[in-house]
């Protein structure tokens, strides 16, 4: 596979609160692409891809960042982004925040890890091992925003990149929840301003994933796992917090 | 009172917070059962929001043609501009006729004008026949849930109100004798009505002819009862052609409780043999909404309240925390929509989740009209200045690498050397969650290091 | 400007996108067992569904049904049921609020939703079918339809003043979400598919 991906230019994006708060998950990535014979290249600037500030309504605060993302990523073939939310912001919500002469068709090929590995670079097993009972936290903006995997809303079947691959490590067993799909609660202003409704969604999840007898919650978006692993600490609840990149890279793989 | 405010009040009561969540989980579940029990459901669903959207770029020349219809089945065809017209013509109806006492079945437009108040002041009674309704008119409490008006208390709760309002024996609480107990009130308002009001779901352009869906029946009681009818409508409540009531009709129960249909879906096509059917078509900005580019798909609503049954927030949070005579998703860009500052926090009662979009029958795009509000709001200065200022703050130091990394390191080594007073600075997220470890340096300076090497 | 003129000239002051009307014609689901269908879905609304071969077995079948509902006054609107009965042939005999069992024609029935077709042309008085304690339907096996888009083909909505699908008896869930039969209406609801 890396003869087909020898020629193809390949950034990773690593947003703002991934870099400050969660840099081994950018390393994790940066390792799972090489091992899949990615070779990424790191762009820098800009930090952030615009989504905190338009989420809460400031587009024209939004807007040079996503100016800057545009420019700085226009000569690559793909863009990848160990965060769903920061890709659906991207794909979903550039048209329309900046003029169509902005450039916009880095846009469709900005994509979260897992879809990358399953769709571009074609893999279908990690490989390597993790023997733990793991609970899959669907992020929204992967799920509904992405489309990665079937919403339970919905009656039709999607291709599942990040289930699929956890489920594809020897060992690692996921576990089911009652609520496949709900919210954690984080939407990011939202953890804060609507700190009551946000601190019980949250345990909500969290108490899902302990009924299921999970070890480890994953998630393809740190900023709920962030809001998710607080909650537990608070309370002392022994179910670690991990990015799926993590899990990929822990397991060492065999590729 | 700000969502926020009502909201952390609600949640504050822990376990009624989680049943209410289970009550209507329970619904959502239920919805999901019959939608998945149709192979072709999403195929329904853009067949329906395909409709809709055809009713929407040809809705004059579609209310012209119902009203003529309507006409030659005997209706009377009354038009309001707003609420206050809506209820002037109603009162018109009923005055003129001396009609004292109405029985109603359920209507969110009723609501909406305030039809109910409007007469009880001028001396007649508004009976309320469907159930959940009739619990909350007794109560004196709006609907908290467009479908499940009564979802936010528990049956002891109405055990004690009908003990004090149809003196029930004291401590009933189980379901089917309290219903029985309404049903013999409300069979004795039935047989003494003059007169019944009702809502519309579907208006046929067509035929000329209104579609109410009940599930207790009560409508049709209204109406077969009394000799005067008046239909309540929206002039979104249109569909071009009777056809169509078939994609409409599969999907609005499923949606709404998870039922294969309604009980009773009745099409009435003028007034009954020696009885009066009058139709009231209102605006009551409407024609407003219609206007409105980004939030125009909100008129296509069926009221099905699948939405509210799905949103993580309302579940969490109770109908009366929006403050809106339409809660929940739908509601939080319909309030807007009416009254920005009002209801300015509504838009942001969201995680952005998507759920609802995806549960609609008709697709409205709910959580991006939530994203746009939120735009328009600070556009029009109606956000918090609170919120204005960190997003500016933000994006300038988002903008400026340099800054990024030096503001990056000082709030390390302020979160190092005093973690209580960050704490405190980042209240609303240490009330409950514990602040994460702060690596000692970024994935931008740990790279940097090691090209340095 | 009167609000009519008011609301149609703001409707057209604003250029909304035209789009068509889509074509309805689909691939529906269907069952090679529709009375199998139509009787589980009855059931799970609440009504209940029994097969009799004629009219000759309807007769039996209903009289079964008074007896199960000890119901004395039953008013009939098909021909050939009430007279075995002896009941009150096309109402007027019985107060509509004083009738224990109304029995009355559907004219189609679906089995998706188990939905029966009834309207103005098959019952004299339209309280009859609301204010009963019970009620019965009697529908022509061949007249049974596998979904909703085959019935409103069929049906000519316009047709009668009055006319409604009705599935199951009627039924409210208002109190805490538990499911209670007879709120307004009927108490149960049997149909009789005939053939």
């Amino acid at each position: 596979m890396s003869d087909r991906l020898a020629n193809v230019r390949v950034a990773l994006f690593v947003p703002c609160y991934v870099d400050q708060l969660a840099p081994q998950v950018a390393f994790a990535s940066l390792r799972v692409l090489a091992r899949f014979g990615v070779k990424a290249s790191f762009v820098s600037d800009p930090a952030c891809c615009g989504q905190p500030m338009a989420n809460v309504g400031s587009a024209d605060e939004a807007r040079p960042l996503a100016l800057s993302f545009l420019r700085s990523f226009a000569g690559f073939d793909y863009v990848v982004c160990p965060s769903g939310s920061c890709v659906s912001m991207v794909r979903n919500h550039y048209r329309g925040l900046v003029p169509d002469a902005a450039g916009l068709e880095i846009c469709g090929r900005t994509m979260e890890l897992c879809e990358f590995l399953s769709d571009v670079v074609g893999v279908d097993r990690i490989g390597g091992r993790f023997p733990h009972r793991v609970g899959l936290h669907k992020s929204c903006h992967g799920l509904r925003g992405l489309r990665l995997g079937s919403a339970s809303e919905l009656v039709e079947t999607r291709p599942d990149p990040v289930g699929e691959l956890l489920a594809s490590i020897e060992g690692l067993q996921l576990v089911s929840l009652e609520r496949a799909d709900e919210c954690c609660g984080f939407g990011g202003a939202f953890a804060v301003e609507e700190s009551g409704v946000s601190t019980m969604m949250g345990r909500d999840r969290v108490d899902d994933h302990v009924r299921a007898g999970a070890e480890v919650i994953a998630s393809i978006d740190m900023s709920c796992l962030l809001h998710l692993q607080g909650l537990m600490r608070r309370r002392s609840v022994g179910v670690r917090a991990m990015h799926v990149a993590e899990i990929f890279d822990a397991c060492g793989g065999d590729a | 009172m700000s969502h926020p405010e009502l909201a952390n009040r609600f949640v504050e009561d822990g376990e009624r917070a989680q049943w209410h969540d289970r009550s209507l989980w329970y619904v959502r579940a239920k919805r999901d059962r019959a939608a998945h029990a149709i192979p072709e459901w999403e195929r329904l669903r853009e067949l329906a929001a395909a409709i809709k959207a055809n009713v929407r770029a040809n809705l004059a020349d579609y209310l012209e043609r119902f009203e003529a219809e309507a006409r030659k089945h005997g209706a009377v065809v009354h038009w309001a501009e707003d609420a206050a017209a809506h209820n002037q013509i109603v009162w018109e109806i009923l005055r003129s006729r001396s009609v004292t006492r109405v029985v109603k079945s359920k209507s969110m437009l009723t609501e909406e004008c305030g039809l109910n108040p409007f007469l009880e002041q001028r001396g007649l009674e508004v009976v309320d026949t469907d159930l959940g309704e009739r619990i909350v008119q007794l109560r004196d409490e709006p609907p908290s849930h467009i479908v499940l008006p009564a979802i936010h208390l528990r049956k002891e709760e109405v055990g004690e109100l009908f003990e004090r309002e149809l003196g029930t024996e004291p401590g009933l609480s189980d379901p089917a004798r309290l219903t029985e107990a309404a049903r013999e009130h409300l069979r004795e308002k039935f047989l003494a009505a003059q007169a019944g009001i009702t809502g519309v779901n579907f208006a046929v352009a067509e035929t000329g002819g209104i579609v109410v869906c009940t599930n207790e029946g009560n409508a049709d009681l209204g109406t077969a009862l009394p000799p005067l009818h008046i239909a309540c409508m929206g002039i979104e409540k249109i569909v071009p052609r009777a056809a169509d009531l078939a994609v409409f009709t599969r999907l609005l129960a499923r949606s709404a409780t998870g039922q294969p249909i309604t009980a009773y879906t009745s099409h009435m096509h003028g007034p009954r043999a020696g009885g009066e059917l009058h139709i009231v078509i209102v605006d009551n900005g409407r024609t407003g909404m219609m206007a409105r580019e980004s939030y125009r798909q909100s008129l296509g609503c069926i009221r099905c309240g699948a939405c509210l049954n799905t949103c993580p927030v309302y579940r969490r949070s109770g109908g009366y925390s929006y403050e809106a005579v339409i809660p929940g998703p739908i509601g939080s860009t319909l309030g807007p929509g009416r009254d920005p500052a009002r209801h300015a926090s509504l838009p942001y009662a969201c995680t952005l989740c998507g759920s609802c979009a995806d549960v609609c029958p008709v697709k409205i795009d709910l959580d991006r009209q939530l994203f746009h509000w939120r735009s328009d709001l600070v556009t029009s200065g109606l956000s918090s200045p609170r919120k204005r200022r960190a997003s500016r703050l933000a994006s300038l130091i988002m903008r400026h690498p340099r800054l990024y990394r030096a503001v990056a390191k000082l709030a390390r080594v302020v979160a190092a050397r005093a973690p209580g007073a960050t704490s405190a600075v980042l209240s609303g997220w240490t009330v409950s969650r514990d602040l994460p470890e702060i690596p000692q340096r970024s994935f931008r300076e740990q790279l940097e290091d090691l090209g340095d090497e | 400007m009167s609000d009519r003129a008011g609301i149609l000239a703001r409707l057209r002051a604003v250029a909304v996108e035209a789009t068509p009307l889509p074509e309805l014609a689909g691939d529906w689901t269907t069952s090679t067992d529709p009375a199998a269908w139509f009787g589980d879905v009855l059931a799970s609304v609440g009504g209940d569904c029994r097969a009799v071969a004629d009219h000759r077995a309807l007769a039996a079948g209903v009289e079964q049904l008074c007896r199960k509902l000890a119901a004395t006054r039953v008013v009939s609107e098909v021909d050939g049921v009430a007279g075995a009965l002896g009941a009150g042939e096309g109402g007027g005999s019985v107060a509509p609020s004083e009738v224990q069992l109304a029995i009355v024609r559907g004219e189609w029935a679906v089995a998706e939703n188990a939905a029966v077709w009834v309207s103005d042309a098959m019952v004299t008085e339209r309280a009859t079918l609301f204010l009963s304690e019970h009620v019965a339907l009697v529908v022509d096996r061949e007249r049974l339809l596998s979904n909703m888009h085959e019935a409103y083909e069929r049906i000519d909505v316009a047709a009668c003043r009055f006319g409604a699908f009705i599935s199951g008896p009627s039924k409210t869930a208002d109190i805490e979400q538990a499911l209670v039969i007879g709120a307004h209406g009927p108490r149960s609801l049997t149909v009789f598919l005939v053939g």
